[in-house]
C-alpha cells in the first residue's frame, strides 16, 4: 500500500441535492402543484441536517422525491440527487429498491399506522434484512431481536411475536426505528419525528435517534415543523417556504443570526428564550402560504414579508450567500 | 376468541330460531294442511281426527314448538307431491345445487380478485374503465336474462353448448357462468376499492420505504389487507348465489334445489317450499358464523380483541 | 351551466332513465299501437329492420301480435310503478325502524338488529317465493317481497348512522333543551340521513327492478295479461328459438334502467357523500 501523499480528507458529502424540482399533475393535469421548487443542500456523513417549514411547504414531497417514492401524478421535472455520488435520479426501479431500506431509510411521521397490522412485528423487522441481506431461520430471528434491543425494546424475545396493535405508540416508534435501521444504512430520513407521540415519549424517541447516529455513524435528515426539535438535534437546518430554500446554514446561523425575513418570523413567534431541549409548537405568522399550483412572480414570500418591495413582487431573488455554509434566498439577506 | 366464538354462536342459533318462526308463520298462512292430507272427498270426522293426530288442535305457540323439535330432530314433514318424506326430496337435488354453486362461487372469486386487482394497479387506464364498465353492467342484468341471451347464441344459433339439463362438463358451462355475473361483479368492484385503499395506505408506504419488491408489496401485504372485506362479501354473495340458483336452474332445468322449489310454487307443494328455505338459511347462517371465525383467524385484531 | 358543471352531470344515467321515466309518465302518448290489441294473423314478427319485418311495427310483434314497443312502453309504467312503490314503502319502514334502533339501543335495537339478521340470512329469491307461498302469486306477493327485502338494508345502515349522529353536539343541547325524543329523531337526525337515503334509493330502486322481473320470470309476480318487461321475458321464453327479440328487447329495457339507477346511484354517492362508498 501506498501512503497517501498528502493527508487531507476531501470529503465526498453523503447526499447532495441539486436544483430538485417536483411538481404533481393535478385534476387531470390542468393544475399543477409546485411541491419542490428548486431545493439544493448538500449532507455530510455523520452530519444531522433538519429540514424546517409549516405543512405545504414541500419537506415531505422533498424527502419522497430522494426515495423516488412519489404520490401519483407527482414526477421529478429537473435536479439531481447525488447519493454517493451517483444520480439516483438516473437509477432503475431496481436499483432504487436496492438502495431503499439499504443505504437510505426513511421513517414516517405516524408509527401506529406504518405498520401492517396482519403481520408480527418480527416479521415486519426482519423484511429488509431478508430482502438486503439474504438472511434467514434462526441467524434472521436472532439479528431481529438484537436489533429490537438496541432500540430499546424490553423482552425483545416475547415481542417479537406480537402484532402492532397489541404495542403502546412509543414501542412502535421503536420497532419502526429498528426495521429502518436493520440494514445500516448510512442515511436516514425522519419525518415529523415526534408529532405523533405523547411529549413524555418523544424526548426518549430523540435520545434513541442520537444514540442510534453516535453509535453508526449514519447521517440523518430530520423532517419537522418543531424548532425545538431543529435545535436539539440538527448540525445544519435548511428553512423552507414553497417548495424551496429561503435559508439554510448551520444551527447557529438560523437561529442566532437569521437572514430571511421568513425565518426571522418563525422564530419571533417562539415565546421567550429556549430552554435546551424545549419544544414549541410553531405559531402561524400572518397570511396564507402560497398556492403551489399558483405561485406569485417574484419571491413567494413577498405577500406576508413586512419588508418586501417592487423588486420582491417581480423578481425571484437568488440564493445569497452571506458566508460559506449560510445562504439565504432574499434580496435584503446581507443587510440584516 | 373463545368469547368472540360464543358470542357469534349465540347470534346464529338466534337467527335460526328467528327463522324457523318465518317459515312456521308463512306455513300457518298457506292454507289448511289438512285438506291437502285427507283429500278433498273427506268428511267432517276425518278432518278432526287427522287435526287432532297432527295436533293442530292445541294452541298455535304450542304448535310452533312442536314444530321447533320436530325440525331438530331432522324431520320436515312430507311431500305433498311425491308423498315421501321432504328431506328425501331434497336430498336428491341438493348435490346438483352443490355442483352449480360452487363451481359458479369458485369462478366468481378467482375472476372478481383477479379483476379487481388488476384494475386497482392500472388505476385509471383503459384496462381500469373496461373492468370498471364490465362490473357495472354485470350487476345491472337480470340473471334469467344472461341465461336466455346465452342459450340464444352458444347453444340455438352457435349450436356449441346444450340448452338444459344436468350431464356432463358441457352442460355446466352455460348454467355457471351465468350465475357468476353478479357475485363476479359485486366481487370485483369491493376487490378494486379495498386494493386501491389498501395500496395507498401508510403501512404499504413503508414496506416501499423499506425497499421491498413490488410484487411482495402487492400479494403478501396489500392483497390480505384488501381480501377482508371481500371475504366480508363473500359469505353474502353465497347467500345471492343460492337465491340466483333458483332464477338460473329454471332457465336451463337444472334438476337442483331451486329448480325444486319452482316446481313446488307450481304444484303447490308447501312443506317442500318451506323446508327447502329453512334448510338453506341454516346453511347460509352456519356458513356466515364460519366466516366470521375466518376473519378471526386473519385479523389479529379480532383474534386478541 | 358553466363547463366543469356541465362536465360533471351525470348524462349517462340521465340519458338512460329519461326514456324510461317518460314512458313510465306518459306511455299511452307514444303508443305506435295499443298494446293490448290482438293480431293473430301477424304473430312474431321480426324488427322492422329484418327481412319478414313490418315497418309498422318497429321492435316486431309478440306471439298474439301485438305490438312489442307498445307493450315494452306500456310495462314501463307498471314495472317502475311496482318497484318505486315497494322501494318508498321499504323506505319508510327501515329509516324508522333504522333510526328507532339506533337511536334508543337496548332491546329495541336489539330487537330489530336479530330481525335484520333473520332476513338476511334467507336469500331474496327465497323469501319471496315463502311469501308467495303464504299469499299467493301476484301484484301483492311481488310488493310484499320488495319490502320485506329492502327494508332491512335501510334499517342496517340507518342504523349505523344514528348511532354516530347520535354522539353530535347539537343532538345534546337539543336533548339539554328538553325536546322529546320524536322531535330529535324528525328535526334533528332525519335531516341529516338525507344523503344516506337518496343514494340507497337509488341503489335499491335498480336491485328491486331485478327482484320484481325475476319474481315475474318465477310466475310469482305480475300475471298476463298486463304488460311487464319480466314477464316479456318469461313469454318470450318459449319462442325464444323463433322470436328472439321478444326477450331480447324487454332484458335490454330492463338492463338500461337498473345500470341507469346504479350509475345515478354511484353519481349521487360521490356527489353527496364521498364516505357511503361501503353500500
Amino acid at each position: 500500500m501506498v501512503e497517501p501523499a498528502v493527508n487531507v480528507v476531501v470529503e465526498t458529502p453523503v447526499l447532495e441535492v441539486r436544483d430538485l424540482r417536483m411538481f404533481i399533475h393535478a385534476d387531470r393535469g390542468t393544475r399543477i402543484v409546485r411541491a419542490v421548487n428548486g431545493l439544493s443542500f448538500s449532507l455530510g456523513a455523520g452530519r444531522t441536517m433538519g429540514i424546517i417549514g409549516e405543512s405545504g411547504s414541500g419537506k415531505s414531497m422533498a424527502s419522497l422525491s430522494i426515495l423516488r417514492l412519489l404520490p401519483r401524478g407527482a414526477r421529478v421535472e429537473a435536479g439531481e440527487v447525488l447519493f454517493g455520488g451517483e444520480n439516483l435520479l438516473k437509477k432503475s426501479d431496481s436499483e432504487m429498491r436496492r438502495i431503499r431500506g439499504r443505504h437510505i431509510a426513511m421513517i414516517l411521521q405516524d408509527p401506529m399506522v406504518s405498520l401492517d397490522p396482519l403481520f408480527r412485528v418480527g416479521e415486519q423487522v426482519a423484511e429488509p434484512l431478508r430482502t438486503h441481506q439474504g438472511l434467514s431461520g434462526e441467524t434472521l430471528r436472532r439479528r431481529v431481536i438484537e436489533l429490537l434491543g438496541a432500540v430499546g425494546i424490553p423482552a425483545p424475545e416475547s415481542r417479537f411475536d406480537q402484532y402492532p396493535h397489541q404495542m403502546s405508540g412509543g414501542m412502535l416508534q421503536r420497532i419502526v426505528g429498528a426495521a429502518a435501521i436493520s440494514c445500516g444504512p448510512e442515511l436516514l430520513i425522519a419525518d415529523e419525528p415526534t408529532t405523533a407521540l405523547d411529549p413524555t415519549v418523544q424526548a426518549q424517541y430523540l435520545d434513541l435517534l442520537e444514540e442510534l447516529q453516535d453509535r453508526t455513524g449514519l447521517s440523518l435528515i430530520v423532517i419537522t415543523h418543531d424548532l425545538g426539535v431543529a435545535a436539539r438535534l440538527c448540525d445544519d437546518v435548511i428553512v423552507m417556504y414553497a417548495g424551496r430554500a429561503a435559508e439554510r446554514g448551520s444551527v447557529r446561523d438560523i437561529f442566532e443570526r437569521p437572514a430571511h425575513p421568513y425565518t426571522q418570523a418563525l422564530l419571533s413567534t417562539l415565546p421567550g428564550r429556549r430552554a435546551p431541549g424545549e419544544h414549541k409548537r410553531l405559531k402561524t405568522i400572518d397570511g396564507q402560504p402560497p398556492d403551489l399550483a399558483a405561485l406569485p412572480p417574484g419571491c413567494p414570500f413577498a405577500p406576508r414579508c413586512p419588508r418586501a418591495d417592487d423588486r420582491c413582487r417581480t423578481e425571484t431573488p437568488p440564493e445569497i450567500a452571506l458566508d460559506p455554509t449560510h445562504m439565504a434566498a432574499c434580496w435584503y439577506a446581507s443587510d440584516a | 376468541m373463545l368469547s368472540f366464538f360464543l358470542r357469534r354462536l349465540k347470534l346464529a342459533l338466534i337467527t335460526i330460531l328467528g327463522v324457523t318462526l318465518i317459515v312456521f308463520v308463512a306455513a300457518r298462512l298457506s292454507g289448511d294442511v289438512v285438506y291437502s292430507l285427507v283429500g278433498d272427498a273427506a268428511n267432517t270426522e276425518e278432518i278432526d281426527t287427522m287435526r287432532r293426530q297432527l295436533g293442530l288442535d292445541r294452541p298455535v305457540w304450542m304448535q310452533y314448538f312442536t314444530y321447533v323439535g320436530n325440525v331438530a330432530q331432522g324431520d320436515f314433514g312430507r311431500s305433498i307431491r311425491y308423498q315421501r318424506p321432504v328431506t328425501d326430496v331434497i336430498a336428491e337435488r341438493v348435490p346438483f345445487t352443490v355442483q352449480l354453486g360452487l363451481t359458479a362461487f369458485f369462478v366468481s372469486i378467482v375472476l372478481g380478485v383477479s379483476l379487481g386487482i388488476l384494475a386497482a394497479r392500472t388505476r385509471g387506464s383503459f384496462v381500469d374503465g373496461a373492468v370498471r364498465t364490465i362490473a357495472v353492467v354485470g350487476q345491472s342484468m337480470p340473471h334469467f336474462w344472461i341465461g336466455m341471451m346465452a342459450i340464444l347464441v352458444f347453444a340455438v344459433t352457435l349450436r356449441w353448448l346444450p340448452t338444459s339439463g344436468a350431464g356432463g362438463l358441457s352442460h355446466l358451462v352455460m348454467p355457471a357462468l351465468t350465475l357468476a355475473t353478479f357475485p363476479m361483479a359485486a366481487i370485483l368492484r369491493i376487490t378494486r376499492s379495498s386494493m386501491l385503499e389498501t395500496l395507498d395506505a401508510e403501512y404499504v408506504k413503508f414496506l416501499r420505504v423499506k425497499g421491498l419488491a413490488e410484487r411482495l408489496i402487492v400479494w403478501k401485504h396489500a392483497l390480505r389487507n384488501a381480501l377482508i372485506p371481500v371475504i366480508a362479501l363473500s359469505g353474502i354473495q353465497l347467500g345471492n348465489l343460492l337465491g340466483g340458483a333458483v332464477i338460473v336452474e329454471t332457465v336451463f332445468s337444472w334438476p337442483g334445489l331451486g329448480n325444486l322449489m319452482v316446481e313446488s310454487i307450481v304444484s303447490r307443494d308447501y312443506p317442500v317450499i318451506q323446508s327447502g328455505v329453512l334448510m338453506i338459511a341454516v346453511f347460509l347462517i352456519s356458513l356466515n358464523f364460519l366466516v366470521d371465525l375466518i376473519f378471526g383467524l386473519i385479523d389479529p385484531r379480532i383474534r386478541y380483541g | 351551466m358553466t363547463w366543469q358543471s356541465f362536465r360533471r352531470f351525470p348524462w349517462i344515467p340521465v340519458l338512460l332513465l329519461a326514456p324510461v321515466v317518460i314512458c313510465g309518465l306518459a306511455g299511452p302518448l307514444f303508443y305506435p299501437h295499443d298494446p293490448t290489441v290482438v293480431n293473430l294473423l301477424a304473430p312474431r314478427k321480426p324488427p322492422a329492420w329484418l327481412p319478414g319485418g313490418d315497418p309498422s311495427f318497429l321492435l316486431g310483434t309478440d306471439h298474439f301480435g301485438r305490438d312489442l314497443l307498445s307493450r315494452l312502453i306500456e310495462g314501463a309504467r307498471v314495472t317502475l310503478m311496482v318497484a318505486v312503490l315497494g322501494v318508498v314503502v321499504a323506505a319508510v319502514i327501515g329509516i324508522s325502524a333504522g333510526m328507532v334502533a339506533g337511536y334508543f339501543g337496548g332491546w329495541i335495537d336489539n330487537l330489530v338488529m336479530r330481525i335484520v339478521d333473520v332476513k338476511m340470512s334467507i336469500p331474496t329469491i327465497l323469501l319471496t317465493i315463502l311469501i308467495g307461498s303464504a299469499f299467493g302469486g301476484g301484484l301483492v306477493t311481488i310488493i310484499a317481497s320488495i319490502i320485506f327485502v329492502f327494508w332491512a338494508d335501510y334499517a342496517r345502515v340507518i342504523r349505523g348512522e344514528t348511532l354516530s349522529l347520535r354522539e353530535r353536539g347539537y343532538v345534546a343541547l337539543a336533548k339539554v333543551a328538553n325536546c322529546s325524543s320524536f322531535t330529535i329523531l324528525l328535526r334533528h337526525i332525519l335531516p341529516n340521513l338525507f344523503a344516506t337515503c337518496m343514494v340507497l334509493f337509488s341503489l335499491q330502486l335498480g336491485r328491486a327492478l331485478i327482484v320484481e322481473a325475476a319474481i315475474t320470470f318465477i310466475g310469482l309476480g305480475i300475471q298476463p295479461p298486463a304488460s311487464a318487461w319480466g314477464l316479456l321475458i318469461a313469454e318470450g321464453r318459449n319462442y325464444l328459438a323463433t322470436a328472439w327479440w321478444i326477450p331480447t328487447f324487454a332484458g335490454l329495457a330492463i338492463t338500461m334502467t337498473v345500470l341507469g339507477t346504479n350509475l345515478l346511484g354511484d353519481w349521487l354517492r360521490d356527489a353527496l357523500d364521498p364516505k357511503l362508498r361501503q353500500l
